[in-house]
């Protein structure tokens, strides 16, 4: 590593630092970021996100956040806010069998932050934290709902959020990403969920963190035997926006669903980073993830699939579709699949291209007008992903917002 | 109603149409016969105005409007309607939300006001049962997963529904059963009026039984070259193209 680089990532981790200094997984996490690059270019991990906007911008910590009301589209639910980085007090009332806790030590964690920089940025010096767990056979008839919410100048936010669900439970999660005003802001936000045996937990992420923003969200997931998990990541506004999805399937018989729809406009950047790994037989994961990009805007798509030597007899489909909306706009796709075991059904596939233009003077001819006509496409580019969706409130917000995105 | 005078067209700099004439008033049916490759899906595609085709001269009015200048929904929105050879499938988009928003962009386009849920679903009801359009067919998606049949089926209750001035069937008979074909031609027949028109492209004068033609025309090399009534269709069945396009090709 050379002086000058050395120096900027030297500078860029003095605005996260804490004057008290800080212990345990945390202490090992910091230590970790003095081994550990800046990342860049030059690493596959990071090849097609150039982070030098990060790298050289000045963030603050907002340690007196206001709570205002925030309004969601989501309905009745279990709410958690989360501005600039810190929990609101909650006085949510749970029902008996669900706790929620704030996290003031880090325990085993489930993200490798030895290997990842804003892995163990986050784990080092997280703004604050919070622990939801649901004892077993817990089922919730309401979602939880987290919010997260951006607002002010050049403010930095490392949320930090656990769920964790005991055999047999089941509930549905929003992970809502908000902006207000919000200019400069970076949130780097670790998610970890623990499924435990038996139990189902479905996720729905919502990123509207204004395109003046960047996020880096990284979710850890742990399944254990016999267990569901669904995330659904709608990604929206940002100016950079990077996903690290990283799934441990480590039971037999468990299902894994991936789905993601990205659109990006302007000179927005989104990169979607998904990693499943099959440790055991027995299991399903379905990975479908659809982008629109449109002016000079880019997408990255890099979903891995492994599949260890004992994990026969799995079925790990993927899929990554895109369409570009100008010839200024850039996709960089890149399925993988790494498989040991030899008695696996895998397949994958990525494909780009354009709006049907006979579709679209199909439409026309009918008398729709070419903005609808393009947006009844887009829509139904989109729709397989979004039919998905079981949470029916999740799913009518987003619809909305894919048909107001691209309805100028 | 539709003026079409010395019309040339051209697709990859490959000239198809050679300056074609065709007037066509209210309340008559023009058919177009021709041999394959002849430019008479071309015709109704430039006619509809699909981008891929570029006039090279001549012009076109419809209702005293040069709507040449018009861009495809705009034309629609004139009163111009165009049943496909080939219909596409467009999965995701369904049927009824589409027919929906094509007939108020219409409405919109004339000063309307848009129409409300009941008198859609009334026009609805009433136009399926009108092509006899099996019950679900409405619901899907455009043209997924339908049959040849059921496609051509599908652009007759499209037109049905937008009602429109002029319209064009881009051989809707092809693939259609002796029942359908009745169906169809039935739909069209109680479509007409006496402010409306129709131009049937078809190559079989079986359909011609059906919807009774004022005029038939004889489309080749990009123009047209014989037109009659309606017993030329029968002295077409009878005696092929050749007789009528050994002059053209002895002047080629
Ligand atoms: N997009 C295109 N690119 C190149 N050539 C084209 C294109 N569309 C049509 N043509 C050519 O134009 C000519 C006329 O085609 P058109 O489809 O109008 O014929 P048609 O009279 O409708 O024939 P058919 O009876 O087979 O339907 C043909 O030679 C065809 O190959
Ligand atoms: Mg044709």
């Amino acid at each position: 590593m050379d002086v000058v680089s050395m120096d900027k990532k030297e500078l860029f981790l003095e605005q996260f630092r804490v004057s008290e200094g800080v212990h345990g997984v945390s202490k090992s996490a910091e230590l970790a970021l003095l081994e550990l690059p800046f990342p860049n270019t030059r690493e596959e991990y990071w090849k097609y996100t150039r982070l030098t906007k990060i790298q050289n911008g000045n963030f603050l910590l907002d340690e007196n956040p206001s709570f205002e009301p925030i309004l969601t589209e989501f309905g009745d639910a279990f709410t958690f806010n989360c501005v600039n980085g810190f929990f609101e007090d909650s006085d949510v009332k749970l029902p008996i069998g669900v706790q929620s806790k704030v996290i003031e030590e880090i325990r085993d964690p489930l993200v490798e932050y030895q290997y990842e920089f804003f892995s163990a940025l986050n784990t080092a010096y997280f703004t604050s934290g919070i622990r939801i767990k649901l004892e077993p056979k817990m089922k919730l008839d309401k979602p939880i709902l987290i919010n997260f919410v951006s607002t002010g100048n050049a403010i930095q936010a490392q949320p930090r959020l656990e769920i964790v669900l005991g055999e047999g439970a089941s509930a549905a999660v929003i992970i809502n990403f908000q902006n207000q005003n919000a200019t400069e802001h970076i949130t780097n936000v670790v998610s970890e969920m623990k499924v435990s045996k038996n139990a189902s937990l479905q996720v729905h992420q919502l990123q509207q963190s204004g395109d003046d923003n960047y996020l880096i969200n990284t979710t850890e997931v742990l399944q254990k035997r016999d267990s569901k998990f669904s995330i659904h990541t709608m990604s929206l506004e940002g100016k950079i926006l990077r996903n690290n999805l990283n799934i441990a399937v480590d039971g037999q018989n468990c299902e894994t669903r991936l789905n993601g729809v990205y659109l990006v406009s302007g000179t927005q950047h989104v990169d979607n980073h998904t990693y499943v790994d099959h440790k055991k037989p027995n299991c399903n994961s379905s990975e479908n993830y659809k982008g629109i990009i449109d002016d000079k805007a880019t997408a990255v798509f890099n979903g891995k699939v492994m599949v260890q030597p004992d994990a026969q007899k799995i079925n790990a489909f993927q899929s990554n579709q895109n369409i570009l909306l100008s010839d200024d706009a850039t996709i960089n796709s890149k399925p993988e699949l790494e498989i040991y075991a030899d008695d696996v059904q895998c397949s994958h596939g990525s494909t780009t291209g354009q709006l049907d233009e006979e579709a679209l003077f199909y439409l026309r001819s009918r008398g729709v007008s070419e903005k609808s006509a393009k947006k009844m496409l887009i829509r139904a580019f989109v729709f397989d992903v979004l039919e998905e969706i079981e949470l029916e409130v999740f799913k009518y917000h987003v619809e909305g917002l894919v048909e107001e995105k691209f309805g100028v | 109603m539709l003026s079409i005078k010395n019309l040339k067209a051209s697709v990859e700099g490959k000239q198809i149409l050679n300056g074609l004439n065709l007037e066509i008033k209210a309340g008559e049916v023009h058919a177009i016969m021709g041999p394959n490759g002849s430019g008479k899906s071309t015709l109704a595609a430039v006619l509809a105005g699909r981008e891929d085709f570029t006039v090279e001269g001549g012009e076109v009015t419809f209702d005293g409007k040069n709507i040449l200048e018009l861009a495809p929904e705009e034309r629609a929105a004139e009163g111009l309607f165009l049943a496909f050879q080939y219909p596409i499938e467009i999965p995701g988009v369904s049927n009824i939300n589409f027919l929906k928003t094509a007939i108020n962009e219409v409405r919109e386009y004339k000063g309307l006001e848009k129409m409300t849920a009941k008198d859609f679903l009334k026009r609805l009801k009433e136009k399926k049962e009108l092509v006899e359009l099996k019950d679900g067919l409405a619901n899907r998606s455009v043209n997924e997963g339908f049959s040849g049949g059921e496609k051509k089926r599908n652009e007759i209750f499209q037109m049905a529904m937008l009602e429109p001035k002029l319209a064009i069937l881009d051989e809707t008979d092809s693939g259609l059963d002796i029942d359908a074909l009745r169906i169809v031609a039935n739909g069209v027949n109680r479509l007409k009026t006496k402010d409306n028109a129709t131009i049937v492209i078809t190559h079989y004068q079986r359909l011609l039984d059906y919807i009774v033609p004022d005029f038939v025309h004889v489309l080749y090399q990009g123009k047209i070259v014989k037109t009659g009534g309606k017993e030329l269709a029968l002295e077409l069945e009878e005696k092929g193209y050749d007789w009528l396009t050994k002059n053209e090709k002895e002047l080629a």
